[in-house]
C-alpha cells in the first residue's frame, strides 16, 4: 500500500472504500486502542493518495457509488456484491479487497464468473412459502438458501421478499453461508435468464429450516447491548428505529452506518432523536467494531443474521437475534 | 502413487497429507489466523488445524476478507502447504497469491478420490497431483 501510493499510482475508475474497524473521528478514537487507530489512519492516507473516495461504507449501492445496470465492476464486500448482481443487475464477482484495488488501479478485471452471461444463470430453484415480513426472518431464509446453494446461483421464489431492507438482510446472510456472488429473486432481480433446457433441481425450504437457522443463534445469558447495522443501517431503517426507540429497550444501543448516511440523518434530525434516546451512532466501522472489545461485551443481540454469524465466529461474542420491532418493544 | 492432472492457479510445490473438508468454509471467522485452527461453529472440521496440510476445500463461502486471513496464516507460519479446490474463486486465489500458497483446481473425479491422511504431492510443472494409494 505504501509503495503503490508512493509511486503515485491512481485509481482509474470511481473507487470507494469498505468499512473499517473504527470511526475515523476524534469521538471514534476513544473506542479503539491508539496503535490500531493510527494504523487505520495511515491506511486512509495511502488510499487518499491513490484517489480513493473515503466512504467507508458496505452499502455504497445506496449512497456514494451507485452502480448502473449492466456495468462491470470489481467489488469486495460480499453483501454489496450480492446486492449489485441480484437487485441492480450490475456485474461483479466477489473480489478480495486487494483484488478490487488492483482492478481499480488498472481499470480492468478478469472476464470470469458472473462477468459472462452464462455465469449468471441460476442452477437451482429455491422456494419458500412462509413469512418473511421482518429482517430476521429474511436473513434466516438467506442463510438457509446459502447453505442449500453452496457455490451455485439459485432462483429464489418467496413472495413476501420484496421490502428493500429485508432483501438486503436476505442477501447479506446468503453471502455468509453460501459462495455464489448472486441470487436471482423472482420479482426483484432484473434480467433473469435461464437458457438451460434442463429443469432446475428444486428445493423447498420450510419454517423448520428457518427455525433451524435461528436455533444456531440462541444466547444463554441476558444480552448486554443491542447492535444494529449489518450491513450498514439504511436511512429508512434508521428512521424506523428512531420511532420505535420511544417505546424503548433499556439496553445500550449501537448503530453502524456509513458517514454519508450519518450526515444525512443529521440533516433530517433523525440523528438528534437517536442520540437523545441514548443510541450511539458509529460511522465508518463495521459491526465487528473495535469498541466491542474495549467495552467488554460478551453477549449481544442484533437483527442481522450475517452480523450474528461473524460476531460469534470471528469476535467470539455470543450474539442472539431479534428484529428491530422485537428489540425495541420488549424490555430485554 | 496415482497421478491426477490439475489446473494450477498459484504455482508451487507441496508434499504432505491431505485434510479434506466436505463443507465450504469462510476463512474469515472460519480459521484462526494465528494458529490455523478451524473455528466455525458447527463446521465438520472445527478444531482441526489446516497448517502444514494439503487442504482440500470444495469451494469458499462468506466474507471477501478471507484473502487477508490466508495472508495472515502465511505470515504466522501456519498456512496450509497447498489448497486444492473443486471450484476457483477470486477471494481464495488472491489470498493464495499474497500468502504464496500453491493453489490447484481438481476434477470431480479427483475430488472424490481425496481422503483424509493420504500422502500427496502437488507440482505445477507438470501440473499434477500424486496421491498415494
Amino acid at each position: 500500500m505504501h509503495d503503490i501510493s508512493e509511486i503515485g499510482m491512481k485509481v482509474k475508475v470511481r473507487t470507494t472504500l469498505n468499512p473499517c474497524f473504527v470511526e475515523l473521528s476524534e469521538e471514534g478514537s476513544g473506542f479503539c486502542d491508539p496503535s490500531t487507530f493510527d494504523k487505520q489512519n495511515q491506511i486512509a492516507k495511502f488510499f487518499n493518495k491513490m484517489g480513493v473516495i473515503p466512504t467507508y461504507s458496505c452499502t455504497p449501492y445506496l449512497e456514494g457509488n451507485i452502480p448502473k445496470r449492466g456495468e462491470h465492476m470489481a467489488w469486495a464486500e460480499s453483501s454489496a456484491v450480492l446486492y449489485s448482481n441480484s437487485v441492480i443487475g450490475a456485474w461483479t464477482n466477489k473480489e478480495s479487497g486487494i483484488g478490487a484495488l488492483a482492478a481499480a488501479l488498472i481499470g480492468a478485471t478478469s472476464r470470469t464468473g458472473v462477468h459472462v452471461p452464462e455465469g449468471r444463470e441460476p442452477q437451482l430453484r429455491i422456494e419458500y412459502g412462509g413469512d418473511v415480513s421482518d429482517e430476521v426472518k429474511a436473513g434466516a431464509l438467506g442463510y438457509a438458501a446459502g447453505e442449500v446453494s453452496g457455490d451455485r446461483i439459485p432462483l429464489v421464489r418467496s413472495e413476501g421478499l420484496l421490502v428493500r431492507d429485508n432483501v438486503i438482510e436476505f442477501l447479506a446472510a446468503f453471502g455468509t453461508s453460501g459462495g455464489a456472488p448472486m441470487a436471482a429473486i423472482e420479482g426483484v432481480s432484473p434480467h433473469v435468464q435461464i437458457r438451460s433446457r434442463k429443469r432446475l433441481p428444486r428445493t423447498n425450504l420450510s419454517d423448520r429450516d428457518i427455525a433451524r437457522v435461528l436455533e444456531q443463534f440462541t444466547i444463554d445469558r441476558p444480552p448486554e447491548a443491542v447492535l444494529i447495522g449489518c450491513p450498514h443501517l439504511t436511512r429508512i431503517s434508521a428512521r424506523e428505529l428512531s420511532e420505535l426507540r420511544n417505546r424503548t429497550s433499556n439496553l445500550p444501543v449501537y448503530v453502524f452506518t456509513s458517514r454519508l448516511t450519518k450526515a444525512k440523518l443529521a440533516r433530517d434530525n433523525t440523528l438528534d432523536k437517536l442520540m437523545k434516546d441514548g443510541v450511539t451512532v458509529v460511522a465508518d466501522a463495521c459491526i465487528m467494531w473495535c469498541g466491542l472489545k474495549a467495552l467488554g461485551y460478551r453477549t449481544v443481540v442484533t437483527n442481522s443474521v450475517k452480523g450474528a454469524h461473524y460476531l460469534r465466529n470471528q469476535m467470539h461474542i455470543e450474539a442472539g437475534l431479534k428484529s428491530l420491532k422485537e428489540l425495541m418493544r420488549e424490555p430485554t | 502413487m496415482k497421478i491426477h492432472s490439475v489446473k494450477v492457479v498459484v504455482a508451487g510445490r507441496a508434499k504432505g497429507k491431505i485434510l479434506k473438508s466436505d463443507l465450504p468454509l469462510s476463512f474469515l471467522g472460519g480459521v484462526d489466523p494465528e494458529t490455523g485452527r478451524v473455528m466455525e461453529e458447527g463446521h465438520t472440521l472445527r478444531g482441526e488445524v489446516i497448517a502444514g496440510m494439503i487442504f482440500a476445500l470444495p469451494h469458499s463461502k462468506g466474507s471477501t476478507v478471507g484473502s487477508y486471513v490466508l495472508y495472515s496464516l502465511a505470515t504466522h507460519g501456519v498456512a496450509p502447504l497447498a489448497i486444492l479446490m473443486k471450484k476457483m474463486d477470486m477471494v481464495t486465489a488472491t489470498g493464495c497469491v499474497l500468502g504464496r500458497i500453491p493453489l490447484a483446481i481438481v476434477t470431480d473425479k479427483t475430488w472424490s478420490s481425496l481422503r483424509n491422511g493420504t500422502s500427496a504431492e502437488l507440482s505445477a510443472d507438470p501440473p499434477v497431483l500424486k496421491l498415494s494409494e
